[in-house]
């Protein structure tokens, strides 16, 4: 007959390292950390400065200048020609177009039509959870031209919103995402600093953890993201009942 | 916060807790995305330092970031830059071998993957209890619940591990189980 405790004393001894001493650290001073986190400013645009907090205003006028960048964006992708012509005289769009017509398509909520532009095996990979985000209604508007770092790969700053985090009061939150680019299309788009994650995560686990104590059962149907599991059954279910959720936080909404 | 201030506080809290964060790491990934996923926590830590909690109290904190930064690879196929871990003398950093993962124990192979049919917080929250031996208020912190909470999703977890091991077929005779560095 196992027993609780003879499940967790075999998972204790799971621990892939029992003794921390035995990992040797790099040899990275803090000063040498702070100086390469410096150096990647430079060159990726990482701010390494200390967090500001920003006023409602403040929010509002990032959004409003990322909101005119965005459109400026979106007219400068119509305008300009991004289609180059192949010795065979195929139309091929330019990695840059790739990614800005990803993401502009996403800046309209046609998160599952933005998959048409990645390879086959990212569109199977991310269906499920982005037709869940399409279901939260998410939009990622650019704020600034995408970052080229190689031919490539794009590193790009959005703004996004979603209907569950907008019902916490949370809209928007900066994300900077890599995109990485073949002749098939968008491999993959890696979150690379989620500014606001904490904020995000804290009321994700939030929500789950009340979920779970108000309505077991759906909880037990559902994870959120970045789960492998998150789909749209799982959104639905989380915007069923985000408003109940706040309505009896006294942490949210923020900034209402 | 004054930059010679912030520059101390983020000193002393990456001496005194960057090994037991890259452990934390090395125990959900490997060793190239543990060590990256050490440096993100770290830069995350920078940029919140004025909000940090204070050093010798920040160890819940930084697991919570890293568990953040964790659960965004696990969605990538991709890394992001390796600039900084190829700095240093990272090279220099052990690997444990694939030995080191492998359970040679069918009964603790089995509890493995009963581990892994648990919801993901689930398998979490056992592992912060039992891997980083940390109390339950700490754990708290790491989750962003309360106490309470955790002491009875602590409960909950431990009830469902065991009900899906005690549904695992053919349940094996308890073996020595070898580990690199573990305690066979």
């Amino acid at each position: 007959m196992t027993t609780e405790r003879q499940v967790l004393q075999q998972l204790r001894a799971l621990n892939p390292i029992t003794d921390e001493r035995t990992i040797d650290l790099p040899e990275t001073s803090s000063t040498a950390f702070l100086e390469a986190l410096e150096t990647r400013r430079k060159i990726m645009s990482v701010t390494t400065e200390q967090p500001v907090e920003k006023s409602p205003k403040e929010r509002t006028r990032r959004r409003n200048i990322a909101l005119a960048l965005g459109a400026a964006v979106i007219v400068a992708a119509i305008g300009v020609s991004a289609l180059l012509v192949t010795d065979d005289g195929s139309d091929v769009a330019s990695p840059r177009a790739v990614v800005e017509e990803f993401i502009d398509l996403q800046s309209s909520g046609q998160i599952v039509a933005s998959l048409e532009l990645a390879t086959d095996e990212m569109a199977d990979r991310e269906r499920d959870s982005y037709e869940g985000f399409e279901v939260w209604n998410s939009r990622s508007e650019q704020t600034e031209p995408c970052q080229e770092i190689s031919q490539s790969r794009f590193r790009c700053v959005t703004l996004d919103y979603d209907d569950f985090h907008g019902a916490g009061g949370l809209n928007p939150f900066e994300n900077h995402t890599t995109f990485t680019v073949n002749e098939a299309g968008v491999i993959s788009d890696v979150t690379t600093s989620l500014v606001d994650f904490p904020a995000i995560s804290g009321f994700n686990l939030r929500f789950m953890s009340w979920l779970t104590e108000a309505h077991p059962e759906q909880a037990a149907q559902m994870s959120l993201p970045p789960s492998d599991n998150f789909n749209a059954e799982a959104a639905r279910i989380a915007l069923q009942y985000v408003d109940e959720f706040v309505a009896q936080s006294d942490d949210y909404p923020i900034n209402p | 916060m004054d930059d010679t201030v912030a520059r101390k506080k983020f000193g002393l809290m990456y001496d005194q807790h960057r090994r037991a964060i890259l452990v934390y790491c090395m125990r959900r990934a490997g060793k190239q995305d543990a060590l990256e996923a050490m440096n993100e926590t770290f830069t995350i830590a920078w940029r919140r330092i004025a909000r940090a909690p204070d050093p010798a109290e920040a160890l819940p904190w930084l697991f919570s970031k890293a568990r953040g930064v964790l659960s965004n690879q696990r969605r990538s196929t991709r890394r992001f830059a390796r600039l900084i871990s190829k700095t240093g003398s990272l090279a220099a950093l052990p690997d444990p071998g694939p030995e080191a993962q492998v359970v040679r124990s069918q009964e603790l192979a089995e509890l493995a993957q009963a581990l892994k049919r648990l919801r993901p917080d689930d398998q979490e929250i056992l592992r912060l209890q039992l891997w980083e031996e940390l109390p339950h208020a700490a754990i708290g912190d790491v989750l962003g619940i309360s106490e309470n909470a955790v002491d009875q999703r602590v409960s909950r977890a431990t009830k469902r591990l065991t009900a899906q091991v005690k549904q695992a077929p053919n349940p094996a005779p308890a073996r020595r189980m070898t580990r690199k560095g573990g305690t066979a």
